[in-house]
């Protein structure tokens, strides 16, 4: 009753507002047609995230593209001591789903697509782009054997949200891990409503499944279901990369013999414990997407791994292929991760190139992560080095366009 | 709201014992003069004549009525076919929620109709004369609709028992306790079970899926669907996975739709924004505006069982002072509805052939100020308040 | 399974590198260093020599030279700084509040664990100055000490007892905000009240009763106030009460009280930033985010610059000079961003006179940085707290392990 009087209320009072709000009514930008202005950098010291350091460089965006030459027409950007650097690339992007970050019901859910899982207007898009990082490729989270496929976006456009990056390629997600386990109980007949009426229940269980599916899938053992063997028979023929998201020493051992038996290729994600090891991970030639970094001050990591901070630096030093990621942590702290990766023991242009060019060849992004001629525009204009503390963003390119600028802000201070 | 519930029985009381608009004994035809008519397809007609029989339109024009008809002269008065609420719990008696599976296609609305709900008799003194109603988003295929109508005799009906199949790519229907719990999971079990198949790979459990909704939802393959969905994000999804299915998809609810209107915008699909109220951001207000301007079919409904009837001509005047072309505001809650709920052949226009259901406002029926002096249904007169009353 | 884990970092962790505090006197001694920073206005580049006795700075020379014919200790490219003050922390507490709303008796003197690892960790991060306080979850929290971290109890950390008592202004919960003022105001004058009667009635009495003690000591501006300030009400209340009852003190703001800055500079209160110096604050009728700049906004305003450690951050927590970091990345200078975690600290807790800066006749508290404390490659080598030498990275076998995480081999075989 309160509310009908309240609603009452709500329409006389509307009926003054109402010849108001014409007045008052928002011009709208729904525009979508999006401008993509030339732009020219010069006088910046350019980090082109191959390793590659140039001081005075002058870079170009148009039409989406990078050129390592000035073009006419177009905005020029000049700001003493600033740095251009590729945006970064997060390799494992774990947020900004619109609810669950895995469909878990399922055991093995390779049909499941991380870009229907995304929220693209999701802040924590926005915050990855507003710390440097263009692209993020996001991941179904490793709450099942196989948790799908994944999807690379834009970070954030002026849209005013992620992209989906047309014709990515899509890798496929399995976990050899404690996580797929957590909590399951044996199926029983019947119908439940519970979630967790699912296989596996061990660690052991979590590595037969996951032989059983791929054996189908390469025909020695027999499949009730062919179609949906489709994604793993993609892995097997080296169509589609397999991530595996491992921990502890023993998930990783696990991961590798795997491999073997099935005759795949895969790249580690997380791998905490990846450094103890080096060196046959380098000799095999099997990649690793490191983070985030456990508690610095404890060292202990997901699933109670023994982590080591300089797990990048052994790593690289033993000749592993290297990236960095934020993963759960959120891709704003991607950066951070690249600082902290310094700080133990990386050199800085190996660390850049561990969240820019490395990532995006894992994930077949090989025009994006680099400042090369004709380069996708993914740039990030930053005041110093974009692994100090110190420096700020100043102007985010994303595909050519940007998302991000205040350069108005370091002109208005200069006076 | 129980107080409310029996002033309108009273209301409703008294109105049944109203006159009705035509005389049975009389030779049928009868005849209703408006000022201007709103069409209920967006175009409006000034100075014309209605001519009714037998509970239906039989012509709407310029011509006189013939001498010594029964004509009925409103024309200072503004009219529109009867409000369509296209989304609603009212009138489900024992709940609409039906969560022990998830996919409960062979769940029906119109089971659990109830004509004498006191919540239809306050629909009807608000202008509403028909509603679409629908087991609530707890489901992933959460069941099928029905849509009722006011009628003539002072009771609702059921107008079409099998109304369209509802979907739900939204909480409680994904939830973190449920299966499916993500938008992509319920895009793989109803594409899945579209074919007539489970989700099934090898070392998998089985999933709870009885054979009976697969054949349910295997057998459906053209027609309107109600699709709830509340961002453009999972909007996206669910418009692929129905409308690929050849089922005509329409979005309900979209309650976070205006974060990203462009978006949604671009899925060219109709929307249905429920429960629209004074309280709601800006920003969520100017989205039936935005999708109009977008050239998207809006219609709004009220959206879900605890809200006044009254809620909706609010959300009309809500949307038409934050942006709504006035020209889309009457289809939004008449003609563009009937399309959603599939009964477009039958009512939601004030055209020859269609039942005669027609609200007679003294002035634009958007403006909140303005009242309403006559309500008819099925050709009959269900609601009329009198001079005194005001 | 994780116990085992878990015991060996608990082994690890036990003290290494920290090393027990001598009780001899401190012999004379020169240090030497590439760079020194006095945070009091002097940036010596071109080598500075530091003449430490009895504990004291005695006298600060540019150029490695020693006219005073002490012991050199030099440490050639590195850098030296004063140890920095952290000017607000719940660190080496347990629980950081009683559950009683109102305990003005209760010190964090018998709640202080001196084996804390949060001491040895401020070590590592150059921080020699600590004020603990209880926190802000209660109305009148307890009394806060400034400490050294060293020690094997709480008495040999002081610095200065009676360095504040903790009040906070935000409605605890299930509260109102007039609920708690009042509350704070009757407990205030209830205070006044007996002062003075106990003056007038028993000049001489000795048993007086701890919480008016406490109280007491509060009134007479003995004991400063520490006003814990959520919002910008709590902000203008704090300052409303501290005028009513002439106290004395300081602000701890949350991030919402950064729109009170104008206010506090006005009134010439100091105050500690929120932790989070980059908070998001969204519009809720547009959705529109903004992120703002507290230490910026903290100098545009002209209140002198008081920055805390995050803990809440993914890392663990960002140690002072990571927060300095970001304070020069939001546009403050270098000297501004150091003044905010050395100087200004000190004095704001009253300690100035002794601690934040390398001064003559201050103690000899210094930190040798292996580079700029401003960049994350930089370590903390060396840390002497009145003239002890405290810590050495070199044989810190915490921060090794933590680096190295474990090798493979017999048991044992990890030392």
């Amino acid at each position: 009753m309160r509310r009908a009087t309240r609603l009452v209320g709500l329409i006389g009072a509307l009926s003054c507002a109402a010849a108001l709000t014409a007045a008052l009514t928002p011009s709208h930008s729904d525009a979508a047609e999006r401008e993509r202005q030339s732009l020219v950098f010069t006088g910046v010291t350019v980090l082109d995230g191959l390793g590659g350091v140039d001081e005075d460089a002058t870079v170009s965006v148009s039409d989406g593209r990078l050129r390592l030459a000035p073009v006419g027409d177009a905005r020029t950007v000049d700001v003493d001591g600033a740095f251009l650097a590729p945006g970064f690339v997060e390799a494992n992007g774990r947020l900004g789903y619109v609810s669950q970050e895995a469909e878990i019901t399922r055991e093995l859910t390779a049909w499941i697509d991380a870009r229907d899982l995304a929220d693209p207007t999701a802040r924590a898009f926005r915050e990855a782009a507003l710390e440097g990082t263009t692209t993020v490729v996001l991941a179904p989270g490793p709450r099942n054997l196989v948790s799908g496929l994944s999807q690379a976006f834009h970070a954030w456009t002026r849209a005013g949200r992620a992209e989906p990056i047309a014709d990515a390629p899509k890798s496929l997600h399995a976990a050899i891990s404690r996580s797929p386990s957590i909590g399951n109980f044996p199926p029983r007949r019947g119908p439940t409503t519970s979630i967790y009426a699912r296989r596996p229940t061990t660690r052991m269980g979590v590595v037969w499944l996951l032989r059983q599916v791929f054996l189908s899938a390469k025909g020695v053992q027999k499949a009730t279901n062919d179609a949906d063997l489709a994604p793993y028979r993609d892995v097997l023929d080296g169509r589609r990369p397999l991530r595996v998201d491992c921990h502890r020493l023993q998930d990783v051992n696990a991961t590798l013999r795997l491999a073997d038996e099935a005759g795949m290729n895969v790249v580690l994600d997380g791998a905490e414990e990846a450094y103890l090891r080096r060196d046959d991970l380098a000799k095999r030639g099997v990649p690793v997407v490191l983070g985030p970094f456990p508690d610095v001050r404890t060292g202990i990591g997901v699933d109670f791994t023994d982590t080591a901070l300089r797990n990048a630096t052994m790593l690289h030093e033993a000749g592993v292929t290297v990236a960095l990621s934020a993963g759960t942590s959120g891709a704003r702290w991607l950066r951070e991760q690249g600082m902290f990766a310094v700080r133990y023991g990386l050199s800085r242009d190996d660390a850049l190139a561990a969240m820019t060019s490395v990532p995006a060849d894992l994930c077949g992004l090989t025009d994006r992560g680099r400042i090369v001629d004709g380069a996708a525009a993914d740039v990030v204009l930053w005041s110093g080095h974009p692994l100090l503390p110190t420096s700020r963003m100043l102007m985010v390119v994303v595909d050519g366009e940007v998302v991000f600028d205040r350069t108005g802000f370091v002109r208005k201070e200069a006076q | 709201m129980p107080t409310s519930r029996a002033l309108a029985a009273v209301v409703l009381a008294a109105l049944v014992a109203a006159p009705v608009l035509a005389d049975d004994a009389a030779d049928g035809v009868e005849f209703v003069r408006l000022g201007r008519l709103h069409v209920g397809d967006g175009t409006v007609e000034h100075n014309v004549v209605v001519a009714i029989d037998d509970g239906r339109f039989v012509s709407v024009g310029r011509d006189a009525p013939p001498a010594g008809a029964n004509v009925r002269d409103l024309s200072q008065h503004v009219g529109c076919p009867g409000f369509i609420d296209a989304v609603t719990q009212l009138g489900l008696d024992g709940g609409a929620a039906e969560t022990s599976e998830a996919l409960t296609p062979d769940v029906r609305a119109a089971d659990a109709f109830d004509g004498h709900s006191k919540d239809l008799a306050a629909a009807t003194a608000a202008g509403t004369t028909c509603v679409g109603l629908s087991p609530s988003p707890s489901n992933v295929a959460a069941g099928r609709g029905a849509v009722a109508v006011q009628g003539a005799d002072g009771r609702w009906e059921l107008l079409e028992r099998n109304g369209p199949p509802v979907f739900a790519f939204v909480p409680p229907a994904l939830s973190a306790g449920r299966v499916p719990s993500t938008v992509a999971g319920a895009r793989a079990l109803l594409g899945a079970a579209f074919e007539g198949r489970r989700w099934r790979t090898p070392g998998e459990s089985d999933p709870p899926v009885r054979d009976a909704a697969l054949d349910m939802l295997a057998a459906l393959r053209d027609g309107p669907a109600l699709v709830h969905a509340d961002s453009a994000a999972a909007a996206r999804v669910a418009v692929e996975t129905i409308g690929g299915r050849g089922l005509t998809p329409t979005l309900v609810g979209l309650r976070r739709g205006h974060i990203d209107p462009v978006a949604l915008a671009a899925l060219e699909t109709p929307c249905i924004i429920t429960a629209l109220d004074p309280e709601d951001s800006v920003a969520l207000l100017e989205l039936p505006g935005r999708l109009a301007r977008a050239g998207v079919d809006v219609t709004l409904s009220s959206g879900s069982p605890a809200r006044h009837p009254n809620s909706l001509r609010l959300a009309m005047a809500l949307a038409v002072a934050r942006g709504l072309p006035t020209s889309h505001a009457v289809p939004a809650v008449t003609g563009r509805a009937a399309r959603a709920l599939g009964v477009a052949d039958r009512i939601g226009r004030v055209a020859e052939g269609l039942r005669a259901d027609l609200v007679v406002f003294d002035g634009e029926p958007w403006e909140p100020s303005t009242r309403i002096v006559l309500v008819v249904a099925g050709g009959r007169i269900v609601c009329a308040p009198s001079e005194t009353d005001r | 399974m994780s116990a085992r884990r878990f015991g060996m970092v608990a082994l690890a962790g036990l003290v290494g590198a920290v090393v027990a505090p001598s009780a001899a006197h401190a012999e004379d001694f020169v240090l030497q260093a590439g760079t020194v920073v006095t945070a009091d206005g002097d940036v010596l580049v071109d080598g500075g020599s530091v003449f430490v006795s009895g504990g004291v700075v005695k006298e600060i020379k540019p150029g490695l030279v020693n006219p005073w014919g002490a012991e050199v200790r030099s440490h050639g490219d590195a850098w030296l700084l004063p140890g920095m003050v952290e000017a607000h922390s719940q660190g080496g507490l347990e629980r950081a509040n009683e559950t009683a709303p109102n305990t003005p008796f209760v010190s964090v003197l018998d709640g202080l664990d001196p084996l804390s690892p949060y001491f040895e960790n401020l070590l590592r991060d150059g921080v020699t100055t600590v004020f603990v306080v209880p926190g802000d979850a209660t109305l009148i929290g307890g009394q806060g000490l400034v400490l050294k971290p060293i020690g094997r109890t709480a008495e040999e950390m002081i610095v200065r007892r009676g360095a504040g008592l903790k009040i906070a202004l935000s409605p605890r919960s299930g509260t109102s905000r007039m609920a708690q003022l009042a509350e704070l105001r009757r407990s205030l004058r209830g205070a006044r009240t007996a002062e003075g009667r106990q003056v007038v009635d028993d000049p001489d009495a000795t048993a007086r009763s701890p919480r008016a003690e406490a109280l007491t000591a509060l009134l007479a501006g003995t004991l400063p106030a520490v006003m814990a300030c959520n919002e910008p009400v709590d902000v203008a209340n704090a300052l409303r009460v501290m005028e009513e009852f002439g106290l004395s003190g300081f602000l701890s703001l949350g991030t919402a009280a950064r729109r009170a800055l104008p206010e506090i500079a006005k009134r010439g209160v100091p105050c500690v930033l929120a932790a989070d110096l980059e908070p998001v604050e969204s519009n809720p009728e547009t959705g529109r985010e903004v992120r703002r700049f507290l230490a910026k906004e903290c100098v545009d305003a002209g209140v002198p610059l008081v920055i805390q450690a995050n803990e809440a951050s993914p890392y663990g927590m960002r140690s002072l000079w990571y927060q300095a970091a970001v304070a020069v990345s939001q546009g403050l200078t270098r000297e501004q961003a150091l003044r905010g975690v050395t100087v200004n600290p000190a004095r704001l807790l009253g300690v100035d006179e002794r601690v934040g800066s390398i001064t003559a006749g201050k103690d000899a508290n210094l930190v040798v940085w292996t580079g700029d404390p401003l960049d994350p490659a930089s370590w903390v080598d060396h840390v002497y707290i009145e003239g002890e030498l405290v810590y050495e990275r070199a044989k810190d076998r915490k921060l090794k392990r933590l680096l190295d995480g474990i090798s493979l081999g017999r048991p044992g075989d990890d030392d």
